[in-house]
């Protein structure tokens, strides 16, 4: 969390009677603090204050986004369309549609760059029209970027209806963003991604877009989401990401010469590499195997130093070898099981990254199954 | 508030049915004393307790405090040696007071609860009663019929609740029957070295030789980093559920990384898995000697996989002169799950970490390995030196009795 972000979230915190809905001094006081979160949020992202729902994080955005679409979905063909780019809160919530609401669920491919396959979402579209659509519009995966307002034209020449939904969780405060000019009915973000306390986020939602609650209760927040709003987190939330938008062009910057630090010191190492991300994707994450030792080996590995990296088959729940995202962009198991992914971030420093690719070259030398760097250790 | 706090001298007890050990003849004192030392170290940190075998029964009761008896019984139902446990109370053997117990009784087992059928089952060992078993059950029933006609119906075969009420020196009433898991108690039948894998058949083959009485050890060997810490947790865990059963268990952590990497190098791969078996008996028999066991335990079964053959288990069972109990070598995959879900330990056997028989695994291993395979493939590499060196890095430690970890 950013120290000054945590330092007005812990004050707030202890503020006593924070509930906007209170018409006390307290109450008031905690109204406008929720005003201006929305307002600072409005600046960062080009939308309007009436277009921002707080909830707890990226997924009950995203469920609230799909499933609310999906109950107030009136005429529009009960047909919703994904990527298989997707996170898996939008993948799982998709089933749910196709479950419980009777929605007929399609994925179009993603290309082997891992952005949405054009042709491919133009025939599914060609197909059938749809009435809710969703994608990604980073991937959290390799960084792949997804231009969004060609994506909302095209579904809009078949199925100018359909309510279309943007996953930006790995967007904001990043790159720079415009609801207003994405096309997007609904987007979907996460506080903690950008240095806002855990449990808190955003749906966007454009004002005509139709939307029914998932949650019922006092009828807060225009009824879309019931229950008293958590004002330090939401304060929290708009600030962090103020703070990352103001320094966002210096801190792309920095993070974007780490990132070719990183790729050119494993180059100047002879480690065996294949890198998944593509061209022009976004320099905060990447996406690479080295082939012949696992990911999870380096994982385990540079965890026991308290240097936290990803592999390929995120999550624990997942069996080695799976991932339904690069999987789809056609990289074959071998490649998935070596594959680990690299956070860059602007707290980082070059020292850092020279120090973790050095002890990427001592792993690889001592752990790596086949496969020897040239020149190295154990050539 | 409990029946018996309603009354003065009312007490719950536990009976505690005991199965196979009433069979052992003259060693049966052995067995009983070893089953209520178990018992004991099982519950005393919840309080001090009688714990007295009559009647081919153990009786229970709370000396001092005031002990949650269920959770008592809970904790007793996973001891080997008890068949089953039934929380019961106790008093004086008196018309009068039998007639109001049974009623705050019936209040308790019916509150909150729908419509029941019901019966009584007298038992009459003392003679001197007024009232036959016969009147006993009838006039009881009568009573609770009268004062909660709303709930209750008589059914005399299966009804929900039978109330058993038996007539010694005191009178007892219980309605419940706790299963236990029967078998022998733990440290009757020597000590055993359990190699555990972290899949879902090792603990429960552990869970079968404890239940004939075996001490259990286990060893694990552990390959970081190519399986995590959170592998090691896991097999951990396992253990600690097992302890629930063995009682304390002394775990065994090999780092074998060294020793892998180096199989890796020098042997074939179609071979590797078998010799990594082989080595890995080896060194769990050199432990176990060290630790007195007397037998080596593993969860194989014949045929689930390539290194479970008869050929395979030939070729590993033969580097060792310890004896290899394999309780699951004929049993079917379907009831080693339905036996890992009921002693709790399959929830955490199919934690998505990889052991090192996963990573370590060739595309085709050879399914039927010849002695002169297994031999020629441990050519290159010096067994000795490399089973030593495993010793050497074998840390241990102490795994005791949990339970609140879920059930």
């Amino acid at each position: 969390m950013l120290p000054e972000v945590l330092a007005v979230y812990v004050g707030l915190l202890g503020e006593s009677g924070n509930n906007p809905a209170s018409t006390h001094a307290g109450g008031l006081r905690a109204l406008s603090h929720l005003d201006d979160a929305k307002r600072m949020i409005s600046r960062c992202l080009d939308c309007s204050v009436d277009e921002i729902v707080f909830t707890s994080g990226g997924t009950e955005s995203i469920n609230l986004a799909l499933l609310g679409s999906a109950a107030a979905i009136g005429r529009r063909p009960k047909r919703a369309l994904a990527t298989t780019g997707e996170h898996d809160a939008v993948i799982e919530t998709m089933k749910a549609l196709s479950e419980k609401y009777d929605f007929d669920v399609d994925f179009v491919a993603v290309t082997h760059e891992g952005v949405v396959d054009r042709n491919a979402l133009r025939s599914a579209l060609e197909e059938a029209p749809c009435g809710i659509a969703s994608f990604i519009v980073v991937s959290n995966e390799t960084g792949a970027i997804n231009d969004v307002s060609t994506l909302t034209s095209l579904v809009r020449q078949y199925s100018p209806e359909a309510i279309i939904h943007g996953d930006i969780v790995q967007v904001c405060g990043k790159m720079p963003f415009s609801f207003r000019r994405s096309g997007l009915d609904l987007a979907s973000l996460s506080g903690h991604k950008f240095g806002a306390p855990k449990g808190t986020g955003v749906l966007l939602k454009r004002k005509n877009s139709p939307l029914s609650p998932i949650v019922y209760g006092g009828g807060q927040q225009k009824n879309l989401r019931s229950g008293t709003e958590n004002v330090p987190g939401a304060y929290a939330l708009a600030l962090a990401l103020q703070s990352h938008v103001m320094r966002m062009d210096e801190q792309r910057e920095h993070v974007a010469s780490l990132r070719s630090l990183f790729l050119r010191s494993i180059d100047a190492l002879r480690i065996p590499r294949v890198v998944i991300s593509p061209d022009g994707a976004s320099p905060y994450v990447l996406s690479i195997a080295f082939p012949g030792i696992r990911g999870e080996t380096l994982l385990n590995a540079l965890s026991e130093e308290n240097i936290y990296i990803s592999t390929g088959s995120a999550c624990g729940s997942k069996r080695a070898g799976e991932n339904h995202v690069l999987s789809a962009m056609g990289h074959d198991k071998e490649t998935i099981l070596s594959a680990v992914r690299i956070s860059f971030a602007p707290t980082q420093s070059t020292d850092d990254v020279e120090h973790l690719v050095r002890r990427i070259a001592e792993l690889y030398d001592r752990y790596a199954m086949h496969g020897k760097r040239r020149g190295g250790a154990r050539g | 508030m409990r029946v018996a706090d309603q009354f003065e001298n009312v007490r719950e007890l536990l009976l505690v049915r005991i199965g196979e050990i009433t069979l052992k003849g003259l060693n049966r004192g052995r067995f009983v004393a070893r089953l209520i030392s178990n018992m004991k170290r099982r519950i005393n940190d919840l309080g001090e307790f009688s714990i007295v075998q009559s009647h081919s029964r153990i009786w229970i009761h709370a000396l001092s405090g005031n002990p949650p008896m269920q959770e008592v019984a809970r904790r007793l139902s996973s001891v080997f040696g008890i068949v089953s446990i039934s929380p019961a109370i106790e008093f004086e053997s008196d018309w009068g007071i039998l007639v109001r117990v049974v009623e705050e009784y019936a209040a308790d087992v019916l509150a909150g609860a729908g419509r029941r059928t019901f019966k009584f089952e007298t038992k009459r060992v003392d003679k001197s009663f007024p009232l036959s078993s016969y009147e006993v059950s009838s006039e009881l029933g009568a009573i609770l019929l009268e004062k909660f006609p709303e709930q209750l119906s008589v059914l005399m075969h299966e009804p929900d609740l039978t109330f058993h009420v038996e007539i010694r020196e005191k009178t007892y009433i219980y309605h419940e029957t706790i299963p236990g898991h029967a078998g022998l108690p733990v440290g009757m039948s020597g000590r055993g070295m359990l190699l555990l894998s972290g899949g879902i058949d090792s603990p429960v083959a552990g869970y079968m030789m404890a239940s004939r009485g075996m001490i259990l050890e286990a060893i694990y060997f552990h390959t970081f980093p190519y399986t995590s810490q959170k592998a090691l947790d896991k097999v951990e865990k396992l253990v600690r559920i097992l302890s629930r059963f063995a009682g304390r268990i002394a775990f065994h952590v090999v780092d074998f990384t060294d020793i892998q990497l180096e199989l890796n190098d020098k042997v074939p791969q179609d071979m590797l898995t078998i010799v990594m078996r082989r080595v890995m008996m080896r060194v769990a028999e050199k432990l176990a000697i060290e630790r007195n066991a007397k037998a080596l335990i593993t969860g194989e079964s014949l045929g689930q996989v390539a290194s479970q053959t008869a050929e395979a288990l030939m070729t590993t069972d033969i580097v060792v002169d310890l004896p290899i109990f394999r309780p699951l070598i004929g049993m079917d995959k379907n009831d080693t799950v339905a036996l890992a879900r009921k002693i709790g330990t399959f929830e955490t056997s199919i934690l998505p970490y990889d052991d090192c028989c996963t990573v370590f695994v060739s595309k085709h291993p050879k399914t039927h390995p010849s002695l002169y395979d297994a031999e020629r493939a441990e050519a290159r590499i010096d067994v000795e030196a490399i089973v030593e060196a495993a010793c050497e890095k074998i840390s241990t430690k102490l795994i005791d009795l949990t339970f609140d970890e879920g059930d």
